[in-house]
């Protein structure tokens, strides 16, 4: 009843008008991706044909071999000083898991690393870490890719998943002022009763502090995992002979030349989404909960 | 008998006392075990910052000062070598955007995109995370779906959408014709739209989170007033914030030069190529991922990198002074 008598209180015009603005959004949203599922259930000349909007006709009926035929009919060519290969799903999967979870494990680990020696411990320089890490989201750099282009050239790092990964992981960014604020709020007592009983500082690291920010590493994990798997330009500049799911689904959504029918091109669109809706799910509460914390401390 | 216990007792002592004289650590080796501690933890510091320093140091510092050097360089396509070209670079930029006008429609397009942006989703970002805050009905539900847009590959919606403004808008408008994806004067508008249209809950968690960090006595006050929701927004709500809206402000004057919107996305690029619907992130990067990108594009995009920088950096410090100064304050 109190909380009925507050809803009523504070819904106001203003909030009514944006909150129909806000519920015409996400009709236009699931509109988009209802449409987006129903062609891809659509015979390819069912929808060639011209039945873009409506139910699959009855003379084709309801195409969900579709799902099983972008296997054989999804895929990339790449060009190798040997010749032309095609890469298909399972390896373009498979490569979007290798380089989501690579760049996800360095990233973390050159942040967490850096956030909790400037964290936790007082020596020269320390202040002066933070404060370029501070700096560098500030001012945007603008246009260093040619350069970076030339580095993985230099460093023979073309086409290396390690090599990219290695390039790519530097400390200053969101996530190591959220790392940095998750160490400051552990107390150091724990450590001091950790130094009295012997253990070295890698020990105290690796034993008592990290399963301190267990929690908000994870879900910087996971989040870091959704981004890097649907990144195509790093993979596309990068990688081009790993090619990614995500990378994948660009190369084929500009081929003009590609003979792959509307409906697999979007059966591709949303197998390839399926495993950050399956993280997004298992995960949902984690990542809210331990991002509204970096939200604040960043 | 208590005599020689006695007796046995102060020999112990004296035992113990000898065992401390000798065993003692001495000034010097409290020095030694300090300093022992001190060169461990010296080296558990060097040995654990190591590699982010020498990351850093490597792919951010050393990349970007051959940024620079790049953008005085010129390349050489018969033998495939760099030589220095001294401003030659820029002066094509400048050139390319005030003679050729090659680059205006760009600077044009980044103008309007970052007006959108700033001016518009913004306010609208910040406005929605409000009334998803408010806990109106079903604002769990409502919270998944708009950070969608966050959750699947932009790949995802290009492709749906592409299919929906290119095979059935024609049809649910019955025009034929309509072609607004490729069309001329169209395909900038409709890319921007939906990039506007994806941007609609921008930052939404980083909102919310912000502002579930508000005092619960702050939002009481406003409720005893009672102030209205939109009063509440503009004079308590965005001033608690304030500090989150300003990080949003300083990134959204940043990407001027490097949003590249949803234009690759949906067009690809090609680096030789300029098109209506370019803007000076598509641009830049096209120089150097498009189709027939080659080394000679390299030095121009970073001179162009360079001199926007050189721009834009100023701007972003002193907009965030600014408005820190003169922005609503939480008092």
């Amino acid at each position: 009843m109190r909380n009925k008598n507050k809803i009523k209180q504070t819904f106001d015009a203003f909030k009514i008008i944006v909150y129909s603005l806000i519920l015409v959004y996400i009709a236009s949203m699931l509109y988009l991706l209802f449409f987006g599922a129903l062609n891809s259930v659509k015979d390819w000349k069912d929808f060639n044909l011209g039945n873009i909007l409506g139910l699959p006709s009855k003379e084709f009926g309801w195409a969900f071999d579709n799902y099983v035929r972008v296997i054989n009919e999804f895929y990339v060519e790449i060009r190798t000083k040997t010749g032309i290969f095609p890469v298909y799903i399972e390896e373009m999967f498979l490569n979007a898991f290798l380089y989501a979870v690579s760049m996800s494990l360095f990233s973390i680990a050159t942040q967490v690393m850096t956030a909790y020696a400037v964290s936790k411990y007082n020596f020269r320089g320390s202040k002066f870490i933070y404060m370029v890490a501070v700096v560098v989201m500030l001012i945007p750099i603008v246009g260093a890719l040619p350069s970076q282009v030339e580095f993985a050239h230099f460093f023979n790092f073309d086409n290396s998943l390690i090599g990219i990964c290695i390039m790519n992981c530097k400390y200053p960014g969101i996530y190591f002022l959220v790392f940095y604020a998750a160490f400051k709020n552990v107390s150091w007592t724990y450590s001091e009763a950790a130094q009295i009983d012997g253990a070295g500082h890698l020990k105290i690291f690796l034993q008592i502090m990290l399963p301190m920010v267990g929690s908000t590493i994870a879900a910087v994990f996971i989040l870091y995992f959704i981004q890097f798997w649907n990144d195509y330009q790093l993979p596309m500049i990068f990688l081009p002979l790993k090619p990614t799911v995500s990378y994948g689904l660009y190369k084929f959504q500009n081929n003009v030349n590609t003979t792959m029918s509307t409906p697999i091109k979007l059966c591709a669109a949303f197998v390839s989404a399926v495993p950050v809706i399956i993280l997004f799910i298992a995960f949902r509460n984690k990542i809210m909960g331990n991002v509204a914390m970096g939200g604040i401390k960043g | 008998m208590e005599k020689r216990e006695n007796i046995l007792n102060k020999f112990k002592w004296w035992l113990y006392s000898l065992k401390i004289a000798v065993f003692k650590p001495s000034n010097k080796e409290k020095k030694e075990t300090t300093m022992s501690a001190k060169r461990k933890e010296g080296i558990f510091l060097f040995l654990f910052l190591l590699f982010p320093m020498i990351q850093f140091l490597i792919f951010y510092v050393a990349l970007n000062l051959n940024s620079i050097l790049l953008a005085f360089k010129t390349y050489n396509k018969i033998d495939g070598t760099f030589s220095f070209a001294a401003f030659t670079n820029f002066v094509d930029v400048i050139r390319d955007i005030f003679v050729t006008k090659k680059l205006m429609i760009a600077v044009k397009n980044s103008a309007i995109q970052a007006g959108l942006s700033l001016f518009i989703m913004l306010p609208i970002n910040i406005i929605t995370a409000y009334v998803v805050f408010k806990k109106v009905p079903f604002a769990g539900f409502l919270k998944i779906i708009l950070f969608m847009p966050n959750l699947l590959s932009s790949m995802v919606f290009v492709i749906n959408a592409r299919v929906l403004i290119h095979n059935a808008f024609p049809i649910i408008f019955n025009d034929p014709s309509m072609n607004l994806l490729f069309g001329e004067k169209t395909a900038f508008w409709t890319v921007l739209l939906f990039g506007a249209w994806m941007s609609f809950a921008g930052g939404l968690v980083i909102y919310l989170s912000a502002m579930c960090s508000i005092s619960q006595d702050v939002l009481e006050y406003g409720e005893l007033e009672p102030l209205s929701s939109f009063r509440e927004l503009v004079s308590i709500i965005i001033p608690m914030i304030f500090p989150t809206v300003i990080t949003y402000i300083v990134v959204g004057i940043g990407n001027f030069f490097i949003n590249q919107g949803y234009f690759f996305a949906f067009f690809g690029g090609n680096a030789n190529q300029y098109t209506s619907y370019d803007t000076l992130g598509y641009v830049f990067f096209t120089k150097v991922a498009g189709d027939e990108a080659t080394y000679s594009q390299y030095t121009y995009a970073a001179a162009g990198g360079i001199l926007f920088t050189l721009i834009v950096a100023p701007i972003t410090v002193m907009t965030k002074s600014l408005l820190e100064k003169y922005g609503p304050s939480e008092d």
